[in-house]
């Protein structure tokens, strides 16, 4: 066995030896490949797969109103957070926690076993609920602050302000319009982790802080904000419309003071109401504006020369246009009368002949320099163009459509795109660009100002300035007489625009609008009041829509500080007008009063004024005492358990209805309209319970309207 | 001829206490993070990874003391017993993720196949003395080549394709350094192909999982994992590494960390420089090893000794190749370096034998 090996054992094994030095050249060629040449691609990635970061949300910036009232702001609310693996036990814990966060008991458990890595259960706890989630102690649950979007005023603005989602994203109106500068730059915690998502202790670290968005400051005034929607909400109940809005505009910059609509809704949980009130329709929906559109035929008309205030016009009820007889509004016409007066009648006959004497190339002119058919540019998401017809004369039907355009039929318009037409009358002659954002600020700086901007010269001054005259005789002396307020010089036009419905006019649905701005002289506020489809008897916009104009004018003007032009009689200028309190909350009719120089006696704790003495519509002396009652038990706190029926004469039925049930009397309807008698009597004591049978009547249609 | 004793080969015994030395630390730098978390104690694994290098010395310095003429004897009670708990295996051995390997004896966990392979190789060396010449005949070489046929099948039953890998690459070798002819070798190879191609044809998923090392990042989270993680820590290393107990990977991000990754660790750590010279030691070992089978008195020590050097090489190089993405992943451990008790115990003694040898080389260097 102790034989040497021989050579060619010897020789093989060399030879294994040289094969194993080809072996490892070959590892040393990878591994430097690996660890040398390529090794920046590697580290790369190595790192990637380390380097995992975390996101801050950024603070998304606050909106002023144009005072520095704040609008909308961000505050940091809990979010309670469920990670569904640590809960030991979801059926008990959906338990308590539904009453806690008001969500549905099995919704709450799905949730908790879902197979996810967490679960948002409810954003926005109030301060109340994350303490009582604290107290359960649960394990699996967090509650992680996060900047939510907070409207400190509710409803106010709603429409203008439009909301932001729960990732701080804007999804609607100036939300969404200046996203770009609200939502700020999210920032980041990036630190090494470990596969398992811990940090590596003593590994890199980096922190980006989060860069806050930018603060919007609007035009809005949210007092003059809150008179117009006060105004809009007491015209809504008064006159039971689908839709009510109003638009309050400083003619000379193209700043929009107010926007409302109603029905409205709640920023701070708009889920819960419906989509459609959301939807800023003085912006995103035409509406055919009817006679509010004669401004802009006298405009052109006057402009071009073709009337002159004292023009006479002779209106014999209608007027014959290629055949078709276009009747004016009112049977048997107007008669003989003047330019001025024809405004003032809103006579339909004369409008259709301007139309005509126009002729479509010189009034589509007019009409597209007043901008419309086109986007007014103001800066919020959605507008629509309107529609202006071609000024062919080669189409069927060419004149009788130009007529049409010449009292405001076969237009559509938005409400926005209207009062900024309104604008070049109100300031002499210019289109102005209307806007909402003054500027926009970051950290204190302004980083943007928006300035006036007038697109284009439309009318000579001197024309602006004829036409507010004859418009604010509309007011002194025609249809918009309701506009007329003591001691401020108002000016306007009124519109009962029939709603187009399945390819013809509904005779029942209009619009009542008025435009209208003062003073009339120098106007330092324009405005406009649409109510949709009121449900009165009498649905004529100067009837309906000129007093709450005529009113947010009035309170806007005193917050203004703009003096009363008119220098009326002494003993004229000291007298007023008691208003209507009656189903105000006491605090709100206090102020009322106070506004119009009225003091004021409460009586009883009730919720809502049932009866005021002097009545409405009384003119009265300054500083009268006007003597408020609250609620049912103070009326009857005579000791016999009587009510006193009230006076219910020309009420509504909605509002007859709200005066009885305060009262606890039943009420029994006997036709419709405006309440003209009523069984039993005004003053008599009956029992609660006891039925009041109130007749109703429909007014006789009069008014001067079209 | 004139036997002389000398003293054992010194750079042999150098290179296995340097490799030793390294895999201690490595196995400490590896496994603090995943042993304080799992166990509560960072120092588990040195613990027990120094325990066993100490012993494993002093069985190296035993049995470098043994004359490697005594292991002859016991060839055939060796074979045997490696086979009866080869066969063992499958019925108590311990599940560690998804293969059975191991055998619980209490203090450590004995793998059986290490000593089925020390066994073939003490086989084969004893068959080659007793056939002599007639190893050129192919009939006789098919009797070592069935015994082995025996052990690849037990040993991928558990399943280890790696080390049965390297056992039959070494008893190849071995056969090849004793004279087999090189005709035979390729003739043998012919029924493999077929078989290759039917055990590929009947589960394909086996080829597509053996070359994930081609391309890891088609499917970075499964059959890439692995090669993609390893990669990533050889090639954060860089150069010069990112200094000794710096390894990101470690952090979860490699399995097997300790273990069969420990040398991506190591290229982690101690860049290219570190990766270089581990390298170099185990082509020093080999060096050795084979030079030490040249010298070596007679044919049964000479084939021992390219048994023992080609095993502890092979299960290196193949293990390398795993890491730097060469080969396809199979577990394997880096001898001398690799956590392992029982492993070690095996390696260390084995290269007592080789250093036996070496005291009885038959002419100067």
């Amino acid at each position: 066995m102790a034989e040497r090996n021989t050579l060619v054992v010897r020789k093989r094994i060399a030879g294994i030896f040289f094969g194993a030095l080809g072996v490892f050249f070959c590892l040393f060629c990878r591994i430097f490949i690996v660890q040398v040449i390529s090794a920046d691609q590697y580290q790369q990635k190595a790192l990637n797969q380390r380097m995992r970061p975390v996101m801050i949300d950024a603070k998304r910036g606050t909106i002023y109103d144009r005072n520095g009232k704040k609008l909308a702001i961000s505050v940091n609310t809990d979010a309670l957070y469920a990670v569904p693996r640590e809960i030991e036990n979801p059926k008990e814990l959906a338990k308590q926690l539904a009453p806690i966060i008001d969500l549905e008991e099995g919704e709450i458990f799905k949730k908790l076993t879902r197979k996810s890595s967490g679960e948002w259960l409810k954003r926005k706890l109030t301060v109340e609920q994350s303490r009582k989630i604290k107290e359960l102690n649960a394990k699996g649950l967090s509650l992680v602050p996060r900047p939510q979007r907070f409207y400190p005023e509710g409803k106010l603005a709603a429409h203008v302000l439009g909301i932001a989602g729960v990732d701080n994203q804007g999804l609607e109106g100036l939300e969404l319009q200046y996203d770009r500068y609200l939502k700020g730059v999210q920032g980041k915690i990036t630190a090494e982790r470990d596969a398992t998502g811990r940090e590596i202790p003593g590994g890199i670290r980096s922190y980006v802080p989060p860069e806050d968005g930018a603060d919007l400051v609007l035009t809005i005034d949210s007092v003059i904000q809150h008179i117009a929607e006060r105004e809009l909400d007491r015209a809504m109940a008064e006159t039971g419309s689908r839709q009510g809005m109003a638009l309050i505009m400083d003619p000379n910059t193209g700043e929009i003071l107010a926007m409302a609509i109603r029905p409205t809704f709640d920023p701070n949980n708009y889920s819960q109401y419906p989509q459609e009130n959301r939807k800023n329709i003085l912006v995103t929906d035409l509406y055919e504006p009817g006679s509010t559109f004669k401004i802009f035929t006298s405009a052109a008309a006057l402009e071009e020369g073709i009337v002159k205030p004292q023009t006479q016009f002779y209106d014999p009820g209608h007027i014959v246009v290629s055949g078709h007889r276009l009747r004016c509004w009112r049977a048997g016409g107007h008669g003989s009368q003047t330019f001025t007066e024809a405004v003032e009648n809103s006579c339909n006959p004369v409008f259709a002949q301007l139309g005509m004497d126009l002729g479509p190339e010189r009034f589509h002119k007019y009409l597209q320099a007043f901008g419309f058919g086109q986007k007014t540019g103001i800066d919020f998401p959605g507008e629509a163009q309107g529609t202006l017809a071609s000024p062919s004369r080669e189409a069927q039907g060419w004149l009788v459509r130009w007529a049409n355009i010449g009292f405001g039929q076969g237009v559509s318009v938005t409400p926005i795109q209207l009062l900024t037409a309104a604008a070049a009358i109100a300031n002499g002659g210019k289109l102005v660009k209307p806007y909402l954002v003054r500027e926009i600020r970051k950290d204190k700086e302004v980083i943007k100002k928006f300035q006036p901007e007038v697109v284009r010269e439309v009318l000579s001054e001197s024309t602006a300035k004829q036409l507010r005259q004859i418009l604010r005789s509309v007011v002194e002396n025609g249809s918009g007489s309701r506009a007329d307020l003591p001691g401020y010089s108002i000016g306007g036009k009124t519109g009962t625009g029939q709603i187009a419905e399945g390819g013809g006019y509904s005779s029942t649905k209009v619009n009542a609008s008025f435009l209208g701005f003062g003073p009339s002289e120098t106007p330092k506020l324009l405005g406009l009041v649409v109510l949709r489809e009121p449900q009165t008897a009498i649905t004529y916009g100067g009837t309906l829509a000129a007093p709450p104009l005529a009113r947010i004018l009035a309170d806007s003007f005193a917050h203004l500080g703009v003096a009363p032009q008119l220098e009326k009689k002494e003993e004229e200028d000291s007298l007023v007008t008691v208003p209507n309190v009656r189903n105000y909350p006491p605090g709100e009719a206090q102020q009322l009063l106070l506004s119009q120089g009225l003091t004021f006696q409460l009586e009883g704790a009730g919720k809502m004024v049932t009866e005021q003495n002097p009545k409405p519509g009384v003119r009265v002396k300054k500083g009268t005492k006007v003597i408020i009652y609250c609620g049912r038990a103070e009326l009857d706190n005579k000791g016999d358990g009587l009510v006193t029926v009230p006076p219910l004469e020309k009420m509504t039925v909605r509002d007859v209805a709200n005066t009885l049930s305060l009262l606890g009397l039943k009420l029994e309807i006997e036709g419709s309209g405006i309440a003209v008698r009523q069984a039993p009597a005004a003053g008599q004591r009956v029992k609660p319970g006891t039925t009041v049978r109130v007749f109703f009547e429909l007014p006789v249609r009069e008014g001067r309207e079209s | 001829m004139k036997r002389e004793s000398h003293g054992p080969d010194l750079i042999l015994f150098l290179v296995t206490v340097a490799l030793l030395s390294i895999g201690v630390i490595m196995v400490f730098s590896s496994s603090s993070i995943k042993a304080l978390e799992e166990l509560g104690d960072p120092y588990y694994y040195l613990k027990r990874q120094l325990f066993f290098a100490m012993l494993g010395i002093v069985a190296m310095i035993v049995v470098m003391n043994i004359d490697y003429k005594t292991y002859a004897r016991w060839t055939v009670p060796f074979l045997v017993v490696s086979l009866v708990l080869l066969i063992m295996v499958p019925f108590i051995g311990a599940e560690i993720s998804g293969s059975r390997r191991w055998l619980n004896l209490g203090l450590f966990n004995l793998q059986p196949s290490e000593l089925g392979k020390l066994a073939m190789i003490l086989f084969v060396a004893n068959w080659v003395v007793k056939v002599k010449g007639r190893i050129q005949n192919f009939f006789v070489l098919l009797v070592p080549l069935l015994v082995m046929g025996v052990f690849f099948a037990l040993i991928m039953m558990e399943p280890d394709l790696g080390t049965a890998a390297t056992l039959a690459a070494t008893t190849l070798i071995m056969l090849f350094a004793s004279g087999a002819k090189i005709g035979h070798f390729f003739l043998l190879a012919i029924p493999a192909v077929p078989a290759f191609i039917a055990l590929v044809l009947a589960e394909p998923y086996r080829l597509r999982r053996l070359m994930a090392f081609r391309d890891p990042w088609s499917d970075p989270l499964g059959a890439g994992f692995h090669i993609i993680q390893s990669l990533l820590a050889l090639g954060s290393g860089g150069l010069f590494g990112l200094g000794l107990g710096r390894s990101r990977q470690k952090f979860w991000y490699l399995p097997e960390q300790h273990t069969d990754f420990i040398f991506a660790i190591l290229g982690e750590e101690l860049g290219f420089i570190g990766t270089f010279l581990v390298l170099v030691l185990f082509l020093l070992f080999a060096w050795r090893g084979l030079r030490i089978a040249m010298t070596a008195p007679d044919l049964f020590s000479s084939i021992l000794s390219v048994g023992i050097t080609a095993q502890i090489v092979l299960q290196a190089v193949v293990n390398i190749g795993v890491v730097s993405g060469t080969l396809p992943i199979t577990g394997i451990t880096l001898p001398l370096i690799s956590y392992g008790g029982s492993s070690l115990l095996i390696t260390l003694s084995a290269v007592g034998v080789l250093l036996n040898i070496s005291r009885q080389r038959t002419f100067a260097k």
